[in-house]
Parts: C-alpha cells; sequence; structure tokens
C-alpha cells in the first residue's frame, strides 16, 4: 500500500507560496527530500507530520485523511518525526526524555521496555542515563531519532537529521537511517547529496515550492549525463564549476566540443535539476 | 555505535483506557520532577528549617499554642511550597516553549488539555510533604514542648490547599502566558497582599478571601473559643483552586460535560465556602466568649502545689509547673512569717474584640466579682502566653508585691496603671522578681526598658493589657543594684531586715543602705 499519497499541496503563508501543487506519493524505503534553503522542505514535512494542513490538495497518509482530526489522530498513531531543530529537555536524561514522549505519544503498555528498545536501536544503551545537555550534536540527534521511532511507526519524517554533524557521526547517522527504512517508509530532508546517494531509494527535489525532480537517484544523477566534463581552466558558460584535488575543473553546464566528459554524480543532477528549475522559475 | 533496529515488540494498540493512563503516566514524571526542582527542595528545606529553628527559639521565648500555630504554619507553607508549586507548575507547563519542542510535541498524541490535567496534579506530592511536614512539626511541638491546646485538622489542611491553590494558578498562567517571568511576578504580587491587605481590611473579616485567611487573636485562647471558620475557607480554597484548575484546561482546548460540571461543582465549593467563612460567630460562640473572659473561674480547673492554687483553662494547665517554678523562687526568699498570704493564681484572657461594649474597668471589675465568687480574692492574673521572659517577670513581679504588702495590687479601678509600690517595699518587689530565675531578671530588664520612655520604672501586668503593680524609678535603681550583687548575701540581709524593708516609711536610700548598695541620687514621694 502507498504510505502518502499527496496531491496537488498548495500552502501559502500570507503572499508568499511554499508549495504550489505538489504531488508526489510514498511507499516502504528511504526517500531522500532535496532541496535548498527555502525550497518548501520543512513546510512539506509539516503538513506530512499533521502539524498544519494544506491550504489545497488532496492528502492520504497510512490511509486517512490528515484534516480531519480523527485521521490526523490515526497518522499521529503511526507516525515518527523529528523535526529540523527539534529541542530537548536539558536536564532530562536520555531515557526520561524517550520516555517523556512515549506518553505523550500514549504509549502505556511496556511504555519502558519499548524506551529501552529505541534507545538500543540508536546505540545509546550507556548513555541513556546521561543527562541530554551532557550530550554531544550527535548523540542528541540519536535521542531524537529514538523517540521518532518510538511505537515502531509505518511513516517516520526526519528533517535534515544530520545537520551540525561531524563526518563521522554523519556516516554512522546513514547506516542507521538505512536499517530503519527496512519495511516501513522514510522520508528524509537533506542537504546532503551524499546522504541520498547512500541510503535512500527514491529522491524528491523540491525548489521554490514544487517537485522539479522525482525518481531514483541514478535517474538523478542520470539527468547530468553529457553535461559534466573537467577541464584544466574553469570553462567558459559552465552553470557551476570548482577546482577538484587533482587540479582540474569540474563543469556542469552545456559543455564544449571535445571536452573531457565524466560520469555525473547525485550532486550533479541535482545542481542541473534546481538550476533548471530556477531559470524556468525566472522565465515564469 | 549498533545500526542495527531491534524488532519492536509488537505496536501497543490503542485501547480506550491509553489517554487515562497516559495522563497519570505524565502527572508522575511531573510529580517526580516538581518534587526535585531546585526551587521546591529549597523550599521545603527553608520551611522546615524555619520550624526548627522556631522550635529552638520557642523553647527559649514562648511555649507553643497549637490553636495558633496551625494557622502560622499555613502561612509559611503558603509562601514557600504554595510558591515553589506556582513557579515550577509554571516552568513545567512553559517546558516545551522554553526547550524548543513544540515542533515535536503539537504532533504527540496526548492533547493539550489532557497534558494541562497532569500538570494540575503535579503538585499533589509537594501537597502531601507539606501536610506531613505540618503534622511532624505539631507532633513535635504536642511530644517535646510544653505546648497547649490542640490545631485544627482544617486549618492544618490549609497550608496543602495553598499548594494545590497556587500550583494550579501557575498552570494557568502558563497556559495564558509564555513568559516565566509572569509566575515569579504573581507570587509578588501575592507576597505584597499578605503585607498590605491586613492593614487595608483592617484586619477585618475580608481577610478570609485571602488565601491566609484571618490571623488568630493576639493572646491565644482555648480553641473552643477560636470560632474560626477553618472548615468553610478550606473549601473556599479548593474551590478557587477548582475554578483554576478549570479554567486552564478550558483554555488548553477542553470542552464537555465533565469539565462544565467540575467547574460547577469548584464555584460551588468557592461561592458557599466564601460565603459561610465571612458569616458571624454563632450567639453560643459570642456569649461562650465572653462569658469565658469575664468569669474564668467557672472555665477553669485547680491544683495547688506548695500552698499555692493555680486555676487554668484545661487546655493550658500542662504550664502549671512551669508557673509554679517562678512563683517558688520568690516564695522561697521571703522569710517563713511572710508566707501565711494565700497566694491563688489565676488564667485570664482579655479580647476586647469579643465584647466590644464591655470597657477596661468593667472587665477588671468583673474579674474581682469573679475572684470573690470563686473564693479566690485578689488572684493574681496571668493570661494564655508563657514562655518569654517578660511573662516570668510579670508573674514573679505580682507575686512579690503579694508577698511584700500583703496586698493584691489591685488599686482602685480608676487608677489605670495599678498599685505602686515605694520605698523599700518596691524595692524588695523588684529584687524578688528579678531574682526568681535568669528568665525572670532578663525579663524585668525588657519591662523597664519598655517603661523607659514613658514615666521610668518598672509596671507588672496581668494580661499583658492591665499593670497592677508599679515601682518607680529611684527603688528600681536600688533593686538592680542588689541584684548584680550575690544574691546569697542579699538574700541574708532581706531575711535580717524584712521588716524594715517592708514597713511603710522605708525609703528606696535606707533600703539601698540595708542591702549594701549606693542610694538612689533621687528619692518618690508616696
Amino acid at each position: 500500500m502507498t504510505t502518502v499519497q499527496a496531491e496537488g499541496l498548495s500552502l501559502r503563508f500570507g503572499r508568499t507560496t511554499a508549495l504550489k501543487d505538489v504531488s508526489f506519493a510514498l511507499d516502504d524505503g528511504v526517500t531522500g527530500l532535496l532541496g535548498p534553503n527555502g525550497a518548501g522542505k520543512t513546510t512539506l514535512l509539516r503538513i506530512l507530520a499533521t502539524a498544519i494542513p494544506a491550504d489545497a490538495g488532496q492528502l492520504r497518509i497510512l490511509g486517512a485523511d490528515p484534516r480531519g482530526a480523527a485521521g490526523r489522530l490515526a497518522v499521529r498513531r503511526r507516525l515518527g518525526y523529528l523535526p529540523q531543530n527539534p529541542g530537548f529537555h536539558p536536564h532530562f536524561t536520555a531515557f526520561e526524555f524517550v520516555d517523556y514522549i512515549a506518553i505523550l505519544k500514549e504509549i502505556v503498555a511496556g511504555r519502558h521496555d519499548e524506551v529501552r528498545r529505541v534507545l538500543h536501536a540508536v546505540g545509546l544503551d550507556d548513555q541513556r542515563g546521561k543527562k541530554i545537555k551532557a550530550l554531544s550534536g550527535g548523540m542528541r540527534q540519536r535521542v531524537g531519532l529514538a523517540a521518532a521511532l518510538l511505537d515502531d511507526p509505518a511513516l517516520v519524517i526526519l528533517d535534515e537529521p544530520t545537520v551540525g554533524l561531524d563526518p563521522e557521526q554523519r556516516l554512522r547517522f546513514r547506516e542507521l537511517i538505512a536499517h530503519i527504512g527496512e519495511g516501513r517508509t522514510v522520508l528524509l530532508s537533506t542537504h546532503q547529496t551524499e546522504d541520498v546517494a547512500t541510503v535512500c531509494q527514491r529522491v524528491i527535489v523540491l525548489n521554490q515550492g514544487r517537485i522539479p525532480f522525482e525518481g531514483e537517484p541514478v535517474a538523478l544523477a542520470g539527468v547530468a549525463r553529457g553535461r559534466v566534463w573537467t577541464s584544466p581552466a574553469r570553462a567558459d558558460g559552465a552553470l557551476a564549476a570548482w577546482r577538484t584535488g587533482n587540479g582540474d575543473y569540474h563543469n556542469i553546464g552545456d559543455p564544449p566540443p571535445g571536452a573531457r566528459l565524466v560520469d555525473p554524480s547525485i550532486e550533479d543532477g541535482y545542481l542541473m535539476v534546481i538550476d533548471a528549475a530556477s531559470l524556468a522559475g525566472r522565465a515564469a | 555505535m549498533t545500526a542495527v533496529v531491534a524488532e519492536a515488540p509488537g505496536s501497543p494498540a490503542a485501547d480506550a483506557s491509553a489517554p487515562r493512563r497516559a495522563v497519570l503516566a505524565l502527572a508522575r514524571v511531573e510529580m517526580v520532577r516538581m518534587l526535585r526542582h531546585p526551587v521546591t527542595v529549597a523550599a521545603t528545606l527553608l520551611l522546615a528549617g524555619l520550624w526548627v529553628s522556631d522550635w529552638f527559639t520557642t523553647k527559649t521565648t514562648r511555649y507553643p499554642v497549637l490553636q495558633e500555630l496551625d494557622h502560622d504554619s499555613a502561612m509559611g507553607m503558603m509562601i514557600l511550597l504554595g510558591g515553589a508549586a506556582l513557579i515550577v507548575g509554571n516552568l513545567a507547563v512553559l517546558r516545551a516553549h522554553r526547550d524548543g519542542t513544540t515542533g515535536l510535541s503539537r504532533v504527540l498524541i496526548l492533547p493539550d488539555h489532557a497534558r494541562t490535567l497532569a500538570h494540575l496534579l503535579a503538585p499533589l506530592p509537594l501537597a502531601v510533604v507539606g501536610a506531613v511536614l505540618i503534622l511532624a512539626r505539631m507532633a513535635v511541638l504536642a511530644i517535646c514542648a510544653p505546648a497547649a491546646g490542640h490545631p485544627n485538622p482544617y486549618e492544618l489542611a490549609v497550608g496543602p490547599a495553598t499548594v494545590l491553590l497556587l500550583g494550579a494558578l501557575g498552570v494557568l498562567l502558563g497556559r495564558l502566558t509564555r513568559s516565566a517571568v509572569v509566575a515569579p511576578l504573581a507570587l509578588l504580587v501575592l507576597l505584597a497582599g499578605l503585607v498590605f491587605l491586613e492593614p487595608l481590611t483592617n484586619g477585618g473579616k475580608a481577610l478570609w478571601l485571602a488565601p491566609q485567611g484571618q490571623p488568630t487573636p493576639m493572646m491565644p485562647i482555648p480553641v473552643s473559643l477560636l470560632a474560626r471558620p477553618a472548615a468553610a475557607h478550606l473549601g473556599y480554597l479548593l474551590g478557587l483552586a477548582g475554578l483554576l484548575a478549570t479554567a486552564a484546561v478550558l483554555r488548553a482546548g477542553a470542552r464537555g460535560v465533565r469539565v462544565a460540571g467540575a467547574g460547577a461543582v469548584a464555584l460551588a465549593c468557592t461561592v458557599a465556602g466564601g460565603t459561610a467563612q465571612l458569616s458571624p460567630p454563632s450567639p453560643a460562640v459570642t456569649a461562650a466568649r465572653i462569658a469565658v473572659m469575664n468569669q474564668p473561674s467557672q472555665h477553669e480547673t485547680c491544683q495547688e502545689l506548695g500552698h499555692v492554687t493555680y486555676c487554668a483553662f484545661a487546655e493550658f494547665s500542662r504550664w502549671i509547673p512551669a508557673w509554679n517554678t517562678v512563683v517558688q523562687a520568690v516564695v522561697a526568699r521571703v522569710p517563713a512569717t511572710a508566707r501565711s498570704t494565700q497566694l491563688t493564681v489565676r488564667q485570664r484572657i482579655a479580647i476586647p474584640a469579643f465584647d466590644r461594649g464591655t470597657g477596661p474597668e468593667q472587665l477588671l471589675a468583673a474579674w474581682r466579682a469573679d475572684d470573690a465568687a470563686a473564693g479566690t480574692p485578689g488572684a493574681i492574673g496571668i493570661d494564655t502566653s508563657w514562655g518569654d521572659s517578660p511573662a516570668a517577670a510579670n508573674l514573679a513581679g505580682q507575686v512579690a508585691y503579694r508577698l511584700v504588702t500583703g496586698q493584691t495590687g489591685e488599686a482602685p479601678i480608676e487608677q489605670r496603671d495599678g498599685a505602686t509600690a515605694c520605698g523599700g517595699a518596691g524595692v524588695l518587689v523588684v529584687w524578688l522578681a528579678g531574682q526568681a530565675s535568669t528568665h525572670a531578671g532578663t525579663g524585668l530588664g525588657l519591662l523597664a526598658e519598655d517603661a523607659r520612655d514613658e514615666r521610668g520604672g518598672v509596671s507588672f501586668y496581668e494580661t499583658q493589657r492591665f499593670p497592677t503593680v508599679y515601682v518607680p524609678t529611684p527603688e528600681l535603681t536600688v533593686a538592680t543594684q542588689a541584684l548584680a550583687r550575690p544574691r546569697a548575701d542579699i538574700a541574708a540581709r532581706v531575711q535580717q531586715s524584712w521588716a524594715t524593708l517592708t514597713a511603710p516609711g522605708t525609703t528606696a536610700a535606707q533600703a539601698a543602705q540595708i542591702l549594701g548598695v549606693p542610694a538612689p541620687a533621687t528619692s518618690t514621694a508616696c
């Protein structure tokens, strides 16, 4: 069954269009949500998490319509949500915080066992008695992820969980998310194309409130096929170019004749999609 | 770190009792957090510390009267534990906002009004802690200290009720505004109310509308005469707490018959309790107060110790041995020939508010008539406060005057300052009073200090209102010097020269010569 089915979702904040006619579907597995700052990612995730309603469009999450109170409650019972900058109660221990969230999720039977289970799942067995203010940023994110995993949710929404983590923590977090995505639907909002490349089976690119791309990560990379080349100097006309470790320039755009084409990455595809969408948006 | 996601033990299905159980679970968490909060711990320790230090102080100042201390306990508890409940309860409601977890908490299942209900339940253990502290204080005072009377259970419950009331106020404020400053400000307003409300209301019945209620009378009185509407006040406070709680859950989005019902019950309690507590005492209580004040002998039991009769209201009779110690210390310095005077010490109360139609003269006349009718004319008056040094000096001075002059110390009723003891008799009265005990000596100094700004000398009072014996400054000076000399030496001179010292014509200067101390610079014309 499709976990999330969105048709024509739109939302405005005053004169600002946050989302415009957004349609997509989510199934089991990890889906990455890529987009620049201000693209509407967090707004979309908050709609899916039932924190705010859309102005227009149809949305069904786990078979329920979140516009009504009963549907919203049904969604929330099967939802795990890690907001961007989730905030923690610094004087709580990791166990106390997750236990507190468990209560607010109305988990009453075997609550402490469930809290221990999710803390074990995120690798915080040894840290559960530590106050949150004494935990590192990565550990705090894992506490938040543990809270999101309470009650074995069918849909997990993670809003930029890897922001602020050091490379090792990010790698471990990716590993964790990959495992969480087995048998459930995970929507992972991120700035990091590497996150998408490593753990996501599908990717949605959101830009200026619209979805210019939805598909597999490989397909996103494929968008840039034939449009990425290297050169000893910055190429004129490249949409983007940067110097790589070996001294050559990595260019994206319309390659000149005879250019040394290379295999595109997801990042290249993403940049192509974003740039094309931006150009289209400006033209519109 | 392991990245292996353990299998969930099966998704707990939502059942009908889950919200209620979640509320109770959340309330348990909030209860523990409130009890562990530094503000609560500090307030509890401070309250207990104040009471412990008060106990040590009381032992050397005033003997405790439990029907007075029950109200006093409620006041301290309201300020400290109630203040803690107000602030900590408010912080708990604002926690998600302060810590930035609203993004997550708003999509969790337990509705806001259920969370508010849990916050409202959180101060319950703190109220229980308060009740335990009060009971412990009363038990310690009743067992270890020479306490009089007994506490009113409703009065004891007022303190814990104020904890619930202020806890509910903290939750409501948290629901009304997100500022954490508002609750401490509300506490400051409450404290200001404590300070200014009493003078503003002239200590009247309107004070019952405030959480602390009306203060107890200045002088302790028997429990049966207090007639404080403690039960009604308790109902009023709990009703108010219920109203605040209802407002808080309504603000959090609760609706329905149960909320309306709870609000109606709370309103009924508030109105009924508030009205009942403002009612005047029953005619029977008023009549009993007047009767006990004017004819104490009919409401007291008497016992004789060392040829002295002591009459006290039943709940104060534990103090008789302490009175006797002071009296016997005076009697012991008097030659055997002067001990034939029959001494009676009678407890009296004098509360003007009990009978506004009776002035001091009428009250003194009533006491004399009562003493005569009881066969104890000229009984020495003592009130319902004991343990402080002036009380000991007052009793010792009155007893000394009786033994020295053979008179009662009752001046004509028109002479409001009491009888004057001049010359050698006056010197003897002060010396006998001052040597009765270290405590009485200290009290003598305090009484003299009180009189210094008026006419000097020293007055000995009964019931703190009526001076019965006055000793002028020259006699006081001689006696004070004698008190500074070795007691045995002065006692021997007193025994040898008793007749001379007590003779009406003996001046203070002559008394000084007999006692071997410098003569006073001035003399008293009596």
